[in-house]
């Protein structure tokens, strides 16, 4: 699946998010309803861990990081885990500033987020 | 942290905009295109005096919270209100001022969302990162407009 925003690859248990342009509040606003279909794609129940993969960006704004925090509360609920990579520097100190790196491991590569959450 | 240092004077309140008024320029914002247009300028003027890459960002992202807010929380988005914007940049800060028309909030009653039991809950990330990203914010007693300063983190360069 991909939208404008959000490139999702799909894994036998785990989805990875690719946002494909920074998630500000202008940019997030006008695209909620694309991050409604990444949410959605978490009605399915095989689906068990997220990787979110930030290689293409450079910072999000608080919107987005409340997204991130109804996908992990989604997640969290079946027992399923999240980490994040590829994070610009501002990316990784706006979730250091919020304190959400306390929630979701901070890898430097795809493939580390992958073994982080234990995807199969 | 509060600044001892003044104020320096606002301009007159006034329709319309962009106008320039000791230094002060001001705009009545309402749709997308000007909204980006604002933060755009606002970011080029600090860029162009010389302000580090990461104060220039760090002022862009704390504006464009404060925008979103207004537009979203304040107004509820609706397009036929306008949020003021009223800024001053000079070189030894920017300073901003957005306010809306929205019947405002009072921030102390904004939970800490870093503390370990609000990390799930929605809310609060805004006005966290707004403060973060300045040297320091307040917001007027309605709590429909909220004023950011920022001082250059290192010297201007070539300064």
């Amino acid at each position: 699946m991909a939208t404008e925003l959000f490139a999702v690859e799909r894994l036998p248990d785990t989805l990875v998010v690719t946002p494909l342009a920074d998630l500000g509040e202008f940019a997030f606003q006008g695209g909620e309803s694309e991050a409604g279909q990444v949410y959605g794609l978490l009605n399915d129940p095989s689906v068990k861990h997220l990787v979110m993969d930030f290689g293409r960006t450079t910072y999000f704004g608080s919107s987005a990081v409340e997204f991130f925090v109804r996908l992990w509360t989604r997640l969290r609920s079946r027992n399923g885990r999240m980490a994040f990579c590829n994070l610009s520097p501002q990316e990784e100190e706006i979730l250091k500033l919020t304190n959400l790196d306390s929630l979701w491991p901070i890898c430097g590569s795809r493939e580390e987020a992958l073994r982080r959450v234990g995807a199969a | 942290m509060m600044s001892s240092r003044p104020d320096p004077p606002r301009p007159a309140q006034a329709a319309g905009g962009p106008q320039a008024e000791h230094g002060w320029h001001q705009a009545a914002l309402s749709t997308t295109q000007e909204i980006a247009h604002a933060l755009d300028t606002v970011a080029g003027l600090m860029a162009g005096l010389g302000f580090p890459e990461k104060d220039v960002f760090g002022v862009r992202l704390a504006l464009e919270e404060a925008l979103v807010n207004s537009v979203k929380h304040g107004h509820r988005n609706d397009p036929t209100k306008r949020v003021s914007l009223r800024y001053k940049v000079v070189q030894e800060y920017a300073l901003v001022e957005v306010e809306d028309e929205g019947p405002g909030f009072d921030p102390r009653q904004v939970p800490d969302p870093t503390d370990p039991d609000n990390l799930e809950r929605p809310g609060g990330r805004g006005l966290l990162l707004m403060r973060a990203y300045t040297s320091w914010l307040r917001h007027n007693d309605r709590g429909n407009c909220v004023t950011l300063r920022k001082y250059p983190s290192a010297p201007p360069a070539g300064a």
